[in-house]
């Protein structure tokens, strides 16, 4: 939410460890819910997602437009990551280059679980082969910035994809009919599997204050679904791409420390644990509405 | 001789009340109102005189009084108002105290963070006791406990360690009002949750202070330092003070003692392993 942060608040953070400040284990996420809503007049479908303060929009909307010159038979999925003022005082338009990097990081971690996991059923899309298929915008924006915006941000994007409609069409000798939402029942999308971004904080611990009894296991600890400040005192992060069938569609990690294989491997059943819970979150908000 | 200066002191006061056309016994008639931006509360602000004055979230126009923030309408005796509201971005005042994070160290002044919208300079020779050669270097990142010693519309705010009145003691000392704050966790709260804390008469510090033993400092800008004996007990006094937010002080014991009982309820081996540290 904001700047500076005091030595004394990163050393706490650390000396806390695995006991966060908010009462959260080391391995457990903060609150989730999620909001959808269908815009009957323009077809759009939107849904926020909160993990506890973090909130994140994402509007889903489709055109029809020509396809790509060499995928004439498949549709095409856009993401759009927007990060205002309104998210985190620094992400103000005097401090671009800084807003730049971080809404790249978001949005190729979103790349990553919705494009390039072949989330969506893309040739499904196409209405004309090589002449119109629908191109899906998803737009996401960063609401309020508590931490673990990329989280956020991917579950927001699946909720809206998840209950979004497109228009129905009919396809007659050359001419092609995009019917009213109210004349024909819109049809959703195909949304193969749901792989959802699950981040995790990472720490060093080589400078906790005098405690011999720490073992080897203990030098490093991590924190599930860390919160803004946890975030700025950390070393580095993890965040795995995975589905509720435990199948991982993506890793990404940055800074130190390094992690062994064993250690990796816990984190990503984790991760999985925690997917599988978002994804029933999702079909429950998506389907209820 | 003191007698006497109290008496005058009692006089002078009735004869101010005798200006503003006697201070009315019905002062308790007044209960704190919710309102509105917008709202016109003339009517309300002149039930006990007709002169006022107005603090924040009132503004005059004219020969009418309005609201500009929406909250809860408070009063002083004996003529004062303002509007207690829900904010989050500090406006520096003149004499505040507040806790600030070095960003920037440059020779002649800090550049401190302290969730104003702008930067405040701290000048390094703004110590009680400093000179050139000796005063105290901060690091990017050192807390500080400070006030704010000037404010002007078209410049950074100006930050002091120096305490204006009261005792003084030099910041080698390291017994000075103002300075470094080390250990413990700084968290930031409202301006509204700041406020109610500084004010001596709210329930929370001291409920708190009747279970655990443990430092604080509150600063008006929304930041508040707390230290005590373990990394439990602190992190158990900030969500205290977070969750009492909300309550009235008369809620306030209640729901403190059950946070106490719930941290108590730890396994046993954990607490003399802190205890240890």
């Amino acid at each position: 939410m904001m700047g500076a942060q005091s030595d004394v608040e990163k050393a706490f953070i650390r000396r806390l460890g695995r006991f966060r400040g908010d009462g959260r284990e080391a391995n457990m996420g903060r609150d989730v819910e999620l909001k959808v809503h269908r815009n009957r007049a323009t077809g759009q479908a939107q849904c926020e997602a909160r993990l506890g303060d973090t909130c994140a929009l994402a509007v889903v909307s489709a055109s029809p437009v020509a396809p790509f010159a060499d995928r004439p038979n498949e549709g095409i999925l856009r993401v759009n990551v927007v990060l205002s003022a309104m998210g985190r005082e620094d992400w103000d338009a005097s401090q671009r280059r800084n807003t730049g990097l971080e809404a790249a990081q978001v949005s190729t971690l979103l790349e990553n679980a919705l494009l390039e996991s072949r989330t969506i059923d893309l040739e499904g899309l196409c209405i004309v082969a090589g002449r119109k298929v629908w191109c899906i915008q998803v737009d996401v924006s960063i609401i309020n910035d508590a931490g673990n915006i990329a989280d956020c941000g991917c579950l927001a994007a699946f909720g809206a994809l998840c209950h979004y409609r497109r228009p129905d069409v009919s396809v007659v000798g050359n001419t092609v009919k995009i019917f009213d939402l109210e004349d024909r029942e819109p049809v959703p999308l195909s949304v193969h599997h749901t792989p959802l971004a699950i981040s995790f904080a990472l720490f060093r611990s080589e400078d906790i204050d005098g405690d011999s009894e720490v073992t080897k296991d203990q030098e490093k600890f991590f924190l599930l679904d860390p919160t803004d400040r946890e975030e700025l005192a950390q070393d580095g992060k993890l965040t795995v791409i995975v589905n509720a069938h435990r199948e991982i569609c993506g890793v990404h990690k940055f800074g130190s420390p390094a992690l062994e294989p064993a250690q990796l491997a816990r984190l990503v059943s984790l991760a999985a644990e925690r997917s599988a819970f978002l994804c029933k979150v999702i079909s429950e908000s998506t389907v209820s509405s | 001789m003191a007698g006497d200066s109290t008496k005058t002191a009692d006089n002078f006061l009735a004869g101010l009340e005798g200006e503003m056309g006697g201070v009315p016994a019905n002062f308790a008639e007044f209960k704190p109102t919710a309102v509105f931006v917008g709202q016109d509360v003339t009517q309300e602000l002149s039930r006990f005189g007709k002169q006022v004055r107005t603090g924040s979230g009132l503004h005059q126009l004219r020969d009418k009084v309005v609201v500009t923030q929406a909250g809860v309408l408070h009063f002083e005796q004996p003529n004062i108002y303002w509007v207690e509201h829900y904010d989050h971005l500090y406006r520096p005042r003149l004499e505040d105290n507040v806790i600030a994070v070095v960003t920037e160290t440059y020779a002649e002044s800090y550049h401190m963070d302290m969730r104003c919208g702008s930067m405040a300079q701290l000048p390094t020779l703004a110590f009680d006791g400093a000179s050139k050669r000796n005063r105290p270097t901060y690091k990017v990142g050192t807390l500080v406990y400070a006030r704010v010693a000037q404010v002007h519309k078209d410049m950074d705010p100006e930050l002091s360690c120096m305490v204006l009145s009261g005792p003084k003691k030099d910041w080698m000392t390291g017994e000075s009002l103002y300075g470094e704050l080390k250990g413990g966790y700084v968290f930031t709260c409202s301006l509204g949750l700041a406020n109610r804390l500084l004010d001596e008469r709210c329930a929370i510090l001291p409920t708190i202070a009747s279970h655990v033993p443990y430092e604080v400092a509150v600063g008006a800008n929304g930041m508040i330092w707390i230290n005590a004996r373990r990394s439990e007990e602190i992190a158990l006094i900030c969500n205290a003070v977070k969750a009492c937010e909300f309550l009235p002080d008369a809620q306030v014991p209640a729901l403190i003692r059950d946070l106490v009982k719930t941290a108590a309820l730890k396994p046993k081996e954990d607490a003399e392993k802190g205890d240890k540290n």
